[in-house]
């Protein structure tokens, strides 16, 4: 039947040549051209592009080898016009033969291909609101996962990286944050099958988490398409409320040619940003600090006791109540630990693909290796990847497809946020800089409540290690039942093996004395999704100008967790590091289900190119959900309008496209909720002896109140977009507003405590988020040498809780707060709003008017969510040279810096912490004019942790990524049996602009969904140096 | 093909036939809410539960630290803004460790209330009378165990005596006040009493153990004479002696009621003390009230300076160490302060108490003579027996002392504020005045 459908096309092109050619006389024949029409980038033959001599109505068209051919009247010079679909149409004059005839594709891909939920449509077809990435623009940025490649890329998308540390889960999403308790993160689908985006990771990572997309090579990837919309994302119905990411991997073509092999090889640099980086104290001005801290509090509460005879930095031979001083504060040192735990860390990236086919068979094969530091030592990550894409047609009606990817990847971790114990930039950043590395007897001092840096950094004395080894693969069979119906059925595996491990030996404060010597655990989790898919489709063109298609599926997810960890404390000595080995060993083992059953149907209904219907339903039931509620139904209708199809438009030149789309409809969400969330719960883990002797006896405890009701939580979402192609599409604009609303916000609804339970999960709040997305693509200067594109995006979107039965605080000490009317999650604080000049005392706004502090107080005072954000990127080509950058930008969201608050304490934290070189500022004489106040342990100023002062404004630009490539002459790598040569420079992140005064705006301590937005303990991103070679032969 | 078609649709068919049942999915390791105390068995693991969350989350390492560090002779190391909030009586609602206590006192609370509804109606050859009769009991105890402590640190709470089987069942309930919520606790106490065995069992519940909080808590109700009763119940039974040296160890006749940990269920106390990473230490006044021979005696044990010149407070040695609820000392000291504070005081009988109590630490005995003088030592007494068991400050509150020794200039301060979550989850609960 292809083959018919083939003969078809052939027949087609053939007629369509003839009625051009009829209308010419037989001419004399003055010239004959050879020629080829090649792909710039891929240097593929084109195959069916039109020649056209410029002035005549002689067209060809090109061959399966992209070959064309011309007897003509003409005399050379004369002008080819050669134009194919989806290329951008090209005129050159020829003077001699053969001609070879590169075009670049279409900037616009007006009639590109667009992956949409399971199918594709062609854009100028399409309803609802996708953007494309091409995998081609972005994979080159050194960072583990390619979701944080994405960052400026498309409108609407957000996304930022937490971390410097390599491999790190990142924080995406799509048209702000509709959810609450469940996931705002999208779904990930990588072709068809949806993945697993959330952290295995158990072990204790400092509220860090790892990305599960890390595992897959972004070499991999041929495209990412982005699906925003009502139309667009309602196929998968309860999944995509938070928007969609289709991941298409790489593929080979069905064409007799021989085998495509390419190489690429890279390698470079990284390193922090020194300028940017935490200015600490000295120890003589640490002490100084607080010593006059100490002072100032014993004035303001006498019964401290506390005055300068006592003051901690003292002579040594001053003994008050048998403690001896600590030295003046002129005799301290100082101690620099940053420079222990950053380094200049190096990265490699090789990867070699093979593509090719023949009419029965296709193929595409990728190896790929990464190795990449990270900045804080001794953080790494590694990769190795193979992907097998295979697609077969059995028969004539039988077609099957194959895609496979195992990846094995290793971390070499670190605790990098929050927590005491091990945390490594707690352990260099917020260590007093007074404080010696080494005891006198030369072992590793540990002065503060932190471990010993030196002791963190070393792999032999602390290894916090995960080894991930993953397949994911989806396989289908389609059968063609009739010309136009088609069967597919598919069944998709992600797979992945997930082994953490941590070490301490006994000189730790983990594996330390007094605790028996030594610490061990590993955890192994083993994570399986599978799914089945089934889908009908059915294609009619009704006449030329009515065509229908409608498609009918069912799909099945099953998800199992097994968490299998144990753990062994007291080693005979640091050799042994088998939990066999140890004196004490526990275990524990988490064992959990959920599953997915999906119907949808999808109808589009076309009209001469020029209306398009689309209407879709999709019924989901989950396992997570009460039986009264388990089921839930989410429908969307979407249209476009092509308005230049329209005669009124046809002669207006300047306008080359202009369309119009409309979409409504919902979606549903449950990711994020746990797998019994409705069922009433008693744990065992409760265990207790009966008697001094009986040892531990199982116990039982009430765990979670059953709630039957727990359903769906629904977002309804409103598009209207416009698409509109200017001068050729040389300018070309997209504008989409949308107005989401979410009903039925699962979210843990806080309860009395005094129940038992902490909180329970309900369908109990409605959010609201409007937006604007702007994207304009232009090509500015177009010449024979010379080409200069520019993209520019912008997205704004408005976040409002709109319905909740009380506020909910997050993060225990109650930093971020939902109210009704506000933001999600905005910052809730005492509002610092001066230090008064005469007293040097802060003073707060008092809301109330009470005359005290207290929680009333407190007010909503920003969000981590920007007013504005997008992407700018420019991309130039002079002969073999090109040169992208991209810059992308935040404005208005906001970082509470944690850093800052707690090492800008006022020295009260004395040698618990260190203190930022900042806190010199403090008030220390009536008329001093600042913001930071006279630092003492009494009333307000130092005593206040939820302090508007450490809130700043995280807004930047940066320049995400700069490539300077050049690419060798044809000529020259054609003698070299090569078909292109390419090298590349790439560095990132090389330029931030930005006010707020940690590190990184982007950082957060916590990975965790309303529990990020303060910076805390956590590496800036790096900037990177990279140099590299692309060889394809 | 139209084979294929038909099995197409089949397989549609199918799918959607079972789906169901794909759809219903039970836990591995919870029980259903339905079905968990309903025989003989499962009524001792539900007080077993009960047990594991008094010790483990009632004296949680929060409590111990926040209400050490309220006595004022212990510093934390961290000196986090929130230490500065406990040491300066300055509390905010919001503070975290507020509603982290709050709600692990009556998640307790809300276990031992499903014992004591769920238990009389078991049916269960197996479950003898003594042996129901005997876990009741024990729910009763660990419940008035967790009312006391709520009270003596927020004031009155409101009291819940069923277990929640919805979240509105214990909305717009108002707060008892302070002495209501003490007499539910002493209510409790006397049911534990008549139900518990006579038996001496060190970390669980006996009638011994009923007898004892009840002492202390007719102590914090002013009840002397009672108080002094239930000291004499429980010191008759030969099984409860001072031992000497002074020696905080698992299962002597030194303990009355001692909660145990293992490998899995570790004393999170351990973490405040844990040399290697303490997070708090006894002040040098504290210390050197310990060191002194005359004062600390045998109880020196308990403040170490170490070779770096730091102050290493003694009491769990290693993270499965147990932990003393009520000590024989303690009865000594109720006893003294109740003799000497009752209606007709018998100052010879308190003196002897509390001689006792120092001569155990090789102590003279006090030179005390006056009531006022004997009551003093007894706190200066207890200022050192419990120096770091979470005592001093309630001490201190509860006679009344803490604005002369403390500090302390307004009383409201003696107890905390309520958790402001709290509030916002039950919004007719009142703060306590000037929070």
């Amino acid at each position: 039947m292809k083959k018919i459908l083939n003969n078809l096309l052939w027949l087609g092109i053939f007629l369509v040549s003839v009625g051009i050619n009829a209308q010419k006389t037989q001419p004399l024949i003055q010239s004959k051209l050879d020629g080829t029409v090649i792909d710039q980038i891929t240097n593929e033959p084109i195959i069916g592009a039109s020649i056209n001599i410029k002035g005549t109505t002689h067209s060809v068209t090109s061959d399966l080898d992209g070959k064309f051919y011309f007897q003509t009247g003409q005399k050379f010079p004369y002008t080819l016009i050669i134009s194919y679909i989806g290329y951008k149409k090209k005129e050159i004059i020829v003077d001699g033969s053969p001609v070879l005839v590169k075009l670049s594709a279409d900037v616009q891909e007006l009639t590109d291909v667009l992956i949409v939920g399971y199918g594709t449509q062609s854009r100028k077809s399409v309803v609802g609101s996708i953007s494309k990435i091409k995998a081609e623009d972005v994979k080159q940025i050194p960072v583990a996962s390619f979701d944080a490649q994405l960052q400026g890329r498309a409108p609407g998308l957000q996304v930022n990286t937490f971390s410097g540390t390599p491999g790190e889960s990142v924080k995406v999403q799509v048209r702000g944050t509709a959810s609450i308790n469940a996931s705002n993160d999208p779904l990930y689908v990588i072709d068809g099958m949806m993945v697993n985006n959330n952290s295995l990771a158990t072990i204790d990572l400092g509220s860090k988490k790892t990305s599960p997309l890390a595992d897959i090579n972004p070499a991999d990837i041929e495209s990412i398409e982005v699906l925003k919309d009502a139309s667009a994302i309602a196929i998968y119905g309860s999944r995509g409320a938070n928007g969609i990411i289709l991941v298409t991997t790489k593929r080979g073509s069905y064409k007799a040619e021989k085998p495509k092999y390419s190489f690429q090889i890279a390698g470079g640099l990284q390193y922090a940003d020194t300028k940017k980086l935490w200015d600490l104290t000295t120890g003589p001005e640490h002490a100084t600090l607080v010593n006059e801290q100490w002072i100032n509090s014993g004035i303001d509460r006498p019964s401290l006791n506390q005055t300068y005879a006592n003051r901690p930095f003292r002579p040594v031979n001053e003994v008050v109540n048998g403690v001896a001083g600590r030295g003046n504060p002129e005799d301290q040192q100082t101690y620099d630990r940053m420079e222990r735990v950053f380094r200049t860390a190096e990265l490699k990236n090789y990867n070699f693909d093979v593509q090719g086919g023949s009419d029965k068979i296709r193929y595409n094969i990728g190896v790929g290796y990464t190795d990449q530091e990270g900045i804080l030592k001794p953080s790494s990550f590694e990769r190795a990847s193979g992907k097998l894409n295979l697609d077969i047609k059995l028969s004539d009606y039988v077609t099957f497809s194959s895609s496979n990817g195992v990846y094995r990847s290793f971390r070499q971790q670190v605790r990098g946020g929050a927590g005491q114990q091990a945390g490594h930039l707690l352990a260099a950043l917020h260590h007093p800089t007074y404080l010696p590395l080494t005891n006198a007897d030369g072992t590793p001092a540990r002065g503060s409540i932190y471990e010993n840096i030196d002791n963190l950094i070393n792999t032999n004395i602390t290894n916090i290690s995960t080894k991930s080894i993953r397949y994911i693969g989806n396989h289908f069979l389609e059968f063609a039942i009739l010309p136009n119906l088609k069967f597919k059925t598919s069944l998709g595996v992600d797979y992945n093996i997930y082994d953490e491990s941590e070490f301490f030996n006994d000189q730790t404060i983990i594996g330390g004395s007094p605790n028996p010597p030594g610490y061990k655990k590993e955890v192994n989790t083993d994570y399986s999704v599978f799914q089945n898919e089934n889908i009908l489709s059915y294609t009619q063109v009704i006449n030329p100008k009515n065509t229908i298609t409608a498609l009918l599926g069912g799909s099945f997810q099953g998800t199992n967790v097994d968490v299998l960890s144990a753990t062994g404390q007291g080693f005979p000595n640091n050799s042994f590091q088998q939990i066999s080995a140890a004196s004490v060993r526990t275990s524990e083992q988490l064992k959990s289900k959920s599953t997915i059953a999906s119907f949808f149907a999808r109808v589009n209904y076309s009209y001469d190119d020029k209306y398009f219907l689309e209407g879709v339903i999709r019924a989901d039931g989950s396992s997570k959900f009460g039986t009264n509620n388990r089921w839930g139904y989410f429908p969307a209708i979407g249209a476009s309008w092509r308005i230049k199809q329209e005669s009124f438009l046809q002669n207006v030149k300047s306008i080359t496209e202009l369309k119009l789309r409309l979409s409504a409809g919902s979606a549903g969400n449950q990711n994020g909720v746990n797998d019994y969330a409705s069922q009433g719960l008693w744990l065992g883990t409760a265990s207790y002896p009966d008697n001094l002797t009986s040892g531990p006896k199982p116990g039982t405890a009430p765990f979670q109140l059953e709630n039957p009701d727990l359903r769906w939580e629904k977002t309804t979402t409103y598009n209207a977009g416009i698409d509109l192609g200017l001068f050729d599409n040389r300018v070309f604009i997209n504008l989409d507003a949308y107005y989401k609303y979410t009903t039925d916000a699962l979210l843990y609804v806080p309860i009395p405590s005094s129940t038992g339970y902490g909180s329970s999960l309900a369908n109990a709040g409605e959010v609201s988020n409007k937006g604007i997305e702007f994207n304009l693509t232009t090509t500015n200067i177009k010449n024979k040498d010379f080409e200069w594109t520019t993209n520019f995006n912008i997205s704004s979107n408005i976040n409002r809780a709109e319905k909740l039965i009380s506020p909910i605080t997050f993060e225990a000490r109650e930093y971020r707060r939902t109210e009704v009317g506000e933001p999600l999650g905005s910052f809730w604080l005492y509002k610092q709003l001066y230090v008064d000049p005469q007293t040097g005392d802060a003073v707060f706004d008092d809301v109330d008017k009470d005359g005290k502090l207290t929680q009333a107080d407190r007010q909503l005072l920003g969000n981590t969510a920007p007013d504005y954000f997008g992407g700018f990127s420019n991309n130039f080509t002079y002969k073999g040279f090109d040169l992208n950058f991209l810059f992308t930008y935040q404005y208005g969201n906001d970082l509470f810096n944690f850093n800052k608050y707690i090492l800008e304490g006022g020295g009260t934290r004395d040698a618990s912490r260190s203190i930022l070189a900042s806190q010199l500022d403090r008030w220390q004489k009536p008329g001093d004019i600042t913001n930071t106040p006279r630092v003492t342990s009494v009333g307000n100023n130092y005593n206040i942790e939820q302090n508007s002062r450490y809130l700043e404004d995280a807004s930047f630009v940066r320049l995400k990524s700069f490539v300077l490539g050049y690419t060798l002459p044809s000529d020259v790598t054609r003698k070299i049996n090569l078909s292109k040569v390419r090298v590349f420079a790439l560095g990132t992140n090389l330029l931030l602009l930005t006010k707020y005064s940690g590190a990184d705006p982007e950082s957060s301590g916590s990975a965790s969904q309303n529990l990020d937005g303060l910076d805390t303990a956590t590496p800036p991103q790096p900037i990177t140096i990279q140099l590299g070679v692309n060889v394809s032969f | 093909m139209k084979k294929i078609f038909k099995y197409s649709i089949l397989i549609l068919s199918i799918s959607i036939l079972s789906c169901e049942s794909y759809l219903d999915v039970e836990s591995f390791d919870k029980v259903s809410d339905d079905n968990v105390i309903f025989d003989k068995a499962s009524s001792e693991t539900a007080v077993r539960g009960a047990y594991r969350s008094l010790a483990s989350l009632n004296y949680s390492s929060g409590f111990q630290n926040t209400i050490l560090q309220s006595g004022g002779d212990v510093r934390s190391l961290n000196n986090a803004q929130t230490d500065l909030n406990i040491i300066n009586y300055d509390l905010r609602s919001d503070i975290g460790f507020l509603s982290t206590y709050w709600a692990n006192f009556y998640n307790t609370i809300n276990r031992a209330n499903h014992v004591i509804q769920k238990v009389p109606s078991v049916n269960d050859l197996k479950l003898t009378t003594e042996l129901r009769n005997q876990l009741l009991g024990e729910a009763y105890f660990i419940r008035a165990f967790s009312y006391f402590d709520l009270a003596r640190v927020y004031g009155g709470v409101q009291l819940f005596l069923t277990p929640t089987t919805i979240a509105a069942d214990k909305l717009g309930v108002p707060r008892s006040s302070q002495a209501e919520v003490y007499a539910q606790v002493i209510a409790d106490l006397n049911l534990a009493e008549s139900l518990l065995p006579s038996t001496v069992v060190r970390n669980r519940a006996t009638k011994f153990t009923a007898y004892a909080l009840k002492a202390r808590v007719h102590l914090y109700q002013n009840k002397f004479a009672e108080a002094e009763i239930d000291v004499n119940n429980v010191l008759a039974n030969s099984g409860y002696k001072l031992i000497k040296p002074f020696n905080l160890a698992a299962g002597t006749t030194e303990s009355v009621l001692e909660f145990s940990y293992s490998v899995n269920d570790i004393n999170s106390g351990y973490s405040l003390w844990n040399t290697s990473n303490r997070s708090l230490e006894p002040k040098a006044v504290l210390h050197n009230l310990l060191n002194d021979p005359t004062v600390g005696g045998g109880r020196k044990i308990l403040s170490v300076k170490n070779a770096a010149g730091q102050f290493i407070g003694g009491i769990y040695p290693t993270n499965i160490s147990t932990a003393y609820a009520i000590r024989t000392a303690e009865l000594y000291l109720i006893r003294a302060e109740a003799r000497a504070r009752k209606t007709s005081p018998d100052l010879t009988g308190a003196l002897s108490d509390l001689n006792i109590v120092r001569e155990r630490s090789g102590l003279v005995n006090s030179t005390a003579v006056t009531k006022e003088e004997i009551l003093l030592a007894i706190e200066n007494e207890r200022r050192v027996e419990f120096a770091l068991e979470p005592d001093r400050w309630f001490d201190l509150v509860r006679t009344g002392r803490a604005k002369t020794v403390l500090n302390i200039t307004n009383p409201d301060k003696y107890i905390f504020p309520i958790p402001a979550g709290e509030r916002l989850a039950d919004p007719s609960l009142s703060q306590n005045p000037s929070y």
